[in-house]
């Protein structure tokens, strides 16, 4: 009896369903394909192919309340003499060059492998990250998708390379419904709680907590439950590698530090959770901009619910 | 029959998600509610079987709701054979005491019942509270028909009610006060004699029956 917490999580997943950013999202698609055509055009010799959509939209673990629009442009091998010229060319091109008024242009930005793009739409700030790639070989992507980015230097870490695969990412949570649903779940919760977790950090924790676990609970609670607990125990100590590359060391992103901040973070709302199933709606809340839709079917609900002649309804068996 | 069909005909008029489904032994409706509020829209859809007893117009027709936006269970109002529960017996008993039309009873019961079962859908709760499992129900009902907190004040009142001699209507009132009837329990007698002396009598024996293992409301 009481606070249901299946509906209360399905209530949250559709609260931060895209198609409520339809409109947004429409646009920021235009400006997706406009930055590729533009990236085609600048490049042209350089590029393999068109640029290839890789953020979590592409994904299908975006939520309405963060979602990024990212791409990945894969240049030839002959195409730049280093992997930082490729690298700055893209950053200069859209800093100094590319026009487009939606552009927030202070906030253009060299990121550690990418190129940060900072549009404004209908007073939305949409970011998008421009990953540039070079091919490992002359005439090896289009048999292997490989690329090699430029890795900028940060702190005390001098700049490095990267062996990657972008269309791996993409192709690694292609069927996998469930590892969605939870990551999109603990995304609410990561951008209400101001968490700073690489999404790619919680995509690839997520699907391990799935491939460890003996049986996959059946009900939404169940499997966010199981994720949680499985972050909790393992953050700390678990090697989560780049299924492009294993080299790529993705649970080293975080510190030590904020690994243990975040598996206590997951233990704390475990036994708030459950002291109190309530308090799901504290740590995954409802996104409430689009809640509006629902607040009124409910207010709609109980208005004609008191438009009857039964005074309450009888609990019999 | 005929007048059966009637009713439902012109009942399904307002309902077009609904349809009558006759075969040799019964008759049904089957089909689609759709919830609407007047300003705001649709805000929820159920589908449903409704099949109508031997005591309809009488009492209220059978719903399954067969969409399964309702778990089968009673916290949420649904009866073991699936049906819903749609009020405690004397309510109904009372609501259908001269008859009711099937649109009355899609206006008046079925549409509010389904909007509280959407709310809670939404909410996890019964904004207006919902009467307790069995025989607590039972005295959750009758203390509020009769305005009494506590089962022995249920008690003496249907008993009082059930059993004190008529003197009319300005004679001073059977509960003791120096009012006239009139003025004082006629309204209440009123609402509780619609339910009918015997069947009353029935619900008074199986209260003080209950009585002897119970606490108060
Ligand atoms: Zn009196």
């Amino acid at each position: 009896m009481g606070f249901d917490k299946n509906k209360h999580l399905e209530n949250v997943l559709e609260s931060h369903k895209m198609k409520h950013v339809d409109d947004l999202m429409k646009k920021s698609i235009i400006k997706r394909e406009e930055i590729k055509d533009a990236l085609k055009e600048k490049f042209g010799d350089e590029v393999i192919s068109r640029a290839i959509n890789s953020g979590s939209y592409a994904k299908h673990t975006a939520i309405n309340t963060k979602f990024d629009i990212d791409i990945c442009q894969p240049f030839r091998y002959k195409g730049f003499g280093t992997l930082e010229e490729m690298a700055d060319a893209v950053y200069d091109y859209f800093k100094n060059e590319y026009k487009d008024e939606d552009i927030v242009s202070y906030k253009t930005k060299k990121q550690r492998v990418s190129t940060g793009l900072t549009f404004l739409i209908d007073g939305a700030e949409i970011q998008m990250d421009v990953v540039s790639g070079r091919e490992l070989l002359e005439d090896d992507y289009s048999s292997t998708t490989r690329l090699n980015l430029y890795v900028r230097p940060k702190n005390l870490d001098p700049a490095t390379s990267t062996q990657t695969n972008i269309q791996k990412h993409v192709d690694l949570i292609k069927g996998k419904g469930d590892e969605r649903c939870i990551i999109r779940l603990l995304k609410a919760w990561k951008v209400s709680s101001n968490t700073d977790i690489k999404s790619f950090f919680m995509e690839l924790i997520t699907i391990r907590a799935f491939n460890a676990a003996p049986e996959i609970p059946t009900d939404m609670w169940g499997k966010l439950e199981m994720a949680m607990e499985f972050i909790r125990d393992n953050v700390k100590t678990i090697r989560l590698e780049d299924p492009a590359n294993a080299n790529n060391v993705v649970s080293d992103t975080l510190t030590d530090l904020e690994k243990e901040m975040l598996s206590q973070k997951m233990d704390t709302m475990l036994r708030q959770i459950n002291d109190n199933e309530e308090n799901l709606k504290i740590y995954f809340p409802l996104n409430k901009q689009f809640h509006s839709e629902e607040e009124k079917k409910k207010l709609a609900a109980l208005e004609m619910s008191r438009r009857g002649v039964v005074s309450k309804p009888w609990r019999n068996d | 029959m005929k007048r059966l069909l009637q009713d439902i005909d012109h009942a399904i008029k307002y309902y077009p998600g609904l349809e009558k489904v006759e075969s040799s032994n019964e008759l049904r409706v089957r089909g689609i509610i759709i919830l609407k509020h007047p300003e705001i829209g649709e805000y929820d859809r159920y589908t449903v079987s409704i099949s109508f007893p031997r005591c309809y117009p009488n009492c209220f027709p059978k719903v399954i709701e067969v969409s399964e936006k309702i778990p089968k269970v009673a916290d949420r109002h649904v009866n073991s054979d699936n049906t819903l529960c749609l009020a405690v017996e004397p309510e109904e008993r009372i609501l259908c005491r001269n008859g009711i039309t099937f649109k009355y009873f899609l206006d008046k019961v079925l549409v509010p019942h389904l909007s509280r079962e959407t709310y809670w859908n939404y909410t996890g709760k019964y904004e207006d509270g919902e009467y307790s499992h069995g025989i607590e129900g039972l005295w959750e009902y009758f203390g509020q028909l009769l305005n009494a907190t506590k089962k022995e004040d249920v008690l003496n009142e249907l008993e009082k009610m059930l059993h004190e001699k008529w003197l009319g209507r300005n004679a001073p009132c059977f509960c003791g006060k120096a009012a006239k009837f009139k003025n004082c329990h006629r309204k209440k007698w009123e609402r509780v004699m619609l339910l009918g002396q015997d069947y009353l009598l029935n619900w008074l024996d199986i209260l003080q029956n209950d009585r002897q293992n119970s606490s108060n409301i």
